[in-house]
């Protein structure tokens, strides 16, 4: 009995020992203090060079080209010419595609803010942009905030930059038409500040809580878990809407399958929305390389992570340049090579499906990453 | 069966044994001391209660029940429906106060009774979020229906004199089958030789203080692996030798509270240290109530009176749970590939899965097609389990050719498009993407429409 007694007390002793322990742990796994493993200190090397040579450099770009955007359509709103007309045309094609290279940061944190969708949600509402047009009050910044996302932001810009065939005469016109465009880009640009203040260091800390946050993979707040969520949402986002839907690749019962819709494409008046696509996988290239410096390619490298003999990271990259290089391979808009072109745009379709898979199936494998947002109780499936 | 050698039962007045099974009899109705159960029940009657109670607070019941607009369903109950969200909150809430009134001790078996029926509803009503400690306290639940599960350590009621020595032995089995079931399901190449999925988890560990460089060694995924192994494989035996349990228990905390910390498990390693109880006898619980300064009453020394029907459903019960986690060796392939017995056979942390799968649909009557997201209509969770479930790409199919009924197209053709990755190997299609699944049956035997061939681990 002596001997159970002992075993007792010696026994809860260690039981508090090891509950001590492994919840000092548990509490401290938030509190990252520096990398204590070479690859620990790769995975905080690449966030490091995620936040500083994309995140933040792409967003100042991005405040830049729409800065030089609003610009544009102050001049053409003050004096609407051929030249002014085109000048705007060219800032809207370089704004947006700097955009595209933001598409897969839209994480939790920030897309909770909705500043993408207010700076590009499409496709957008013609209707009510011309009834916000149409209208007998002052069109200001304060109208133009007051309207919804689809009648502003980049498409509805692209819409009056571009729709019709004469956008000048239609602007010419139209006092309050142009008066809407230029505050329609005064707010692109705006919502542009707005949501870079809220990556940076100074403002609302994204970047400070990207950086910081890695957990990885283990649970939802986890910088890569959040990262490849959103690189899997752009890929799905890329093959489905933005090249299935023109090619007739319905999704709903509702809608007539197989027939080519031309005019789903992406930034149908401007017929950019190739470079557009390409702008996407260019953002998405730059995380896994990580601008140059330390990318998702190299963390996969310390994992030993590979796919059919090749190093991961390597397929990945090889995937998106094909999948670029199908994109390049269309020489009419996509809005014609749905139809016209149509052994290239299904190649684009099925190299889109490829990289989709690669992202979502092997990379989050690989990560141990779960395709999700939600939280549940537990993996003990 | 696992039976602890407890000093109450070796007190128990000995039977005639004119033959060999008479040993066995003997065991059945040998009496033991009825604290161990008390424990038992209070201890997981609180778990559970701060399980419905976490639940609550975290507000699930809307994203995991009530949001999602289809349901994945276990074989045989399609039936269960969702509640309203307020009833779904309602059923919580009687999760929460029957686990606490099982703690309790009053009416145990009425309110265990209401206890599994409000849990075990619950969760079938959405497979997807199958877990396996989920399934465990269900199982455990109607086991412990067939138990005097109130026999001790209920306020202002004196302790029963005794209870038959199998009821303890049945919990103990029952525990112990979930350890030695999960040690059998390490037994696997990728667990063993890859040590898959470990090498995925343990680097994403590697920033923990202290500890974290530990598991950045490139020879510690091998080490949980072998060691892992090892302890589900034996645990239950140390645990019922008298010598050495407190040594025992104090490892199987020290291997929950590791897992609790390394993984996403939710309660399960707080379940399984509850459970894990059960094998101290009633003399170690009531010395350590001594230690502790309670007047613990005398052991128990009149024999129990066993009851038929009680014994008989119990060895019904775990007759089930010891044949139902072998039933994947029925099916040809790896399971852990092809999921098929997978389910209710404790294979806990042996796999990362992922997967992309979507749905070619085709009217042969207009020649229309269609591609359908599951992400469309799925919750993420949903879409997540269901692709790289074969049962339940299944279930998603028959609700797309629903779905497009009620569209006015009258017979559609649905195949899957699959892409599955399990533990590192590059993804590959899991279902053969030339049949059309509506046209399948649902059957739990093999299903040939399932790719076997399981690619090559890294």
């Amino acid at each position: 009995m002596i001997d159970t007694i002992r075993s007792f007390r010696t026994a809860i002793a260690v039981v508090a020992l090891v509950l001590g322990l492994g919840l000092t742990a548990a509490a401290c796994d938030n509190g990252s203090e520096g990398p204590t493993t070479d690859r620990d200190a790769v995975r905080q090397a690449m966030l490091a060079d995620l936040a500083s040579r994309v995140i933040l450099p792409t967003h100042d770009d991005f405040v830049r080209d729409a800065d030089e955007l609003a610009s544009a359509l102050e001049a053409l709103a003050s004096s609407p010419s051929a030249s002014t007309l085109e000048a705007a045309r060219v800032e809207w094609r370089t704004t947006a595609a700097t955009w595209h290279r933001l598409s897969a940061l839209n994480m939790p944190g920030v897309r909770f803010g909705l500043y993408h969708n207010r700076i590009n949600t499409w496709p957008a509402n013609v209707e009510v942009i011309e009834e916000s047009i149409a209208t007998t009050a002052t069109i200001d910044s304060a109208y133009v905030a007051a309207r919804g996302s689809n009648a502003r932001g980049l498409p509805g810009l692209e819409y009056l930059l571009f729709a019709g065939d004469d956008a000048l005469a239609a602007l010419n016109a139209d006092p309050q038409r142009r008066a809407y465009a230029r505050f329609v880009a005064a707010d692109v640009a705006y919502q542009g500040r707005v949501l870079q203040d809220r990556w940076v260091a100074d403002g609302g800390d994204e970047i400070g809580m990207f950086v910081d946050a890695d957990t990885e993979g283990r649970d939802l707040q986890s910088s890569v878990s959040r990262l490849v969520n959103e690189m899997a949402m752009l890929a799905e986002d890329l093959r489905y809407q933005k090249v299935g839907r023109p090619m007739g690749i319905a999704r709903n019962p509702s809608e007539p399958g197989g027939d080519p819709q031309p005019d789903l494409v992406e930034a149908p008046y401007a017929n950019t929305s190739i470079d557009l696509f390409r702008a996407d996988l260019a953002g998405l290239r730059a995380l896994m390389t990580g601008g140059g410096g330390t990318g998702l390619d190299d963390y996969l490298v310390t994992l030993e992570a590979e796919l059919d003999g090749q190093p991961l990271g390597a397929a990945l990259i090889g995937q998106i340049d094909r999948t670029d290089a199908a994109a390049a391979s269309l020489t009419v808009p996509l809005r014609s090579a749905v139809t016209d072109q149509r052994g290239a745009a299904e190649t684009l379709y099925e190299e889109t499906g490829t990289l989709l898979r690669l992202i979502k199936t092997d990379l989050a494998n690989w990560l141990g990453v779960s395709i999700t947002f939600s939280d549940n109780d537990g993996d003990s499936r | 069966m696992l039976r602890a050698r407890s000093g109450s039962a070796r007190r128990a007045p000995p039977l005639p044994s004119p033959r060999p099974v008479g040993r066995w009899a003997q065991a059945a109705i040998a009496s033991t001391d009825p604290i161990v159960l008390g424990v038992f029940r209070i201890g997981f009657g609180l778990v559970m209660a701060a399980s419905a109670l976490r639940f609550i607070l975290l507000g699930w019941a809307g994203p995991l029940y009530a949001d999602p607009t289809f349901h994945f369903t276990y074989p045989g109950f399609g039936w269960v429906r969702p509640l309203p969200l307020w009833g779904l909150y309602a059923a919580l809430g009687v999760v929460l106060v029957s686990a606490l009134a099982f703690a309790w001790g009053r009416a145990a078996r009425l309110w265990l009774a209401v206890f599994v029926v409000s849990f075990t509803y619950l969760e079938l009503i959405e497979a997807a979020t199958y877990l396996n400690h989920y399934y465990f306290v269900s199982a455990i639940g109607v086991l412990m229906l067939t138990l005097p599960m109130g026999a001790a350590l209920v306020p202002g009621r004196a302790n029963a004199a005794s209870v038959p020595a199998w009821t303890v032995s049945a919990l103990r089995l029952h525990v112990g089958l979930v350890y030695v079931f999960a040690g059998i399901a390490k037994l696997h190449a990728d667990w063993l030789i890859d040590a898959m999925p470990l090498r995925i988890w343990l680097p994403a560990r590697g920033g923990l203080p202290l500890v974290g460089p530990l598991f950045d060694l490139d020879w510690m995924p091998w080490a949980f692996a072998w060691g892992g192994a090892l302890f589900d494989l034996t645990i239950p035996f140390w645990l019922s030798v008298r010598r050495w349990r407190p040594w025992a228990y104090v490892a199987a905390v020290a291997f929950h509270a590791v897992t609790y910390a390394l993984f996403n498990i939710g309660v399960f390693p707080f379940v399984m240290m509850i459970a894990a109880l059960v094998f101290f006898d009633g003399d170690q619980w009531r010395t350590l109530g001594r230690r502790l300064g309670g007047s613990p009453q005398r052991p128990p020394r009149s024999p129990a009176r066993p009851s038929r029907w009680a014994l008989g459903s119990a060895v019904v019960l775990l007759t089930i749970q010891l044949t139902l986690p072998l039933r994947h060796w029925l099916y040809p392939g790896d399971r852990l590939w092809t999921e098929e017995g997978y389910r209710f056979a404790w294979h806990v942390m042996v796999t990362e899965k992922t997967g992309t799968t979507s749905f070619d649909v085709r009217d042969p009557a207009s020649g229309q097609s269609w591609t359908v997201l599951p992400s469309d209509d799925l919750t993420a969770i949903q879409e997540m389990a269901m692709s790289y479930q074969p049962d339940f790409i299944w279930q998603y199919a028959q609700h797309i050719e629903q779905r497009f009924r009620d569209a006015g197209h009258a017979d559609v053709e649905v195949r899957a498009d699959t892409y599955v990755s399990l533990n590192g190997r590059p993804g590959a299609p899991l279902i053969d993407p030339s049949v059309d699944l509506t046209q399948v049956p649902r059957s739990i035997g093999p299903k040939p429409w399932v790719l076997r061939d399981l690619p090559a681990s890294p």
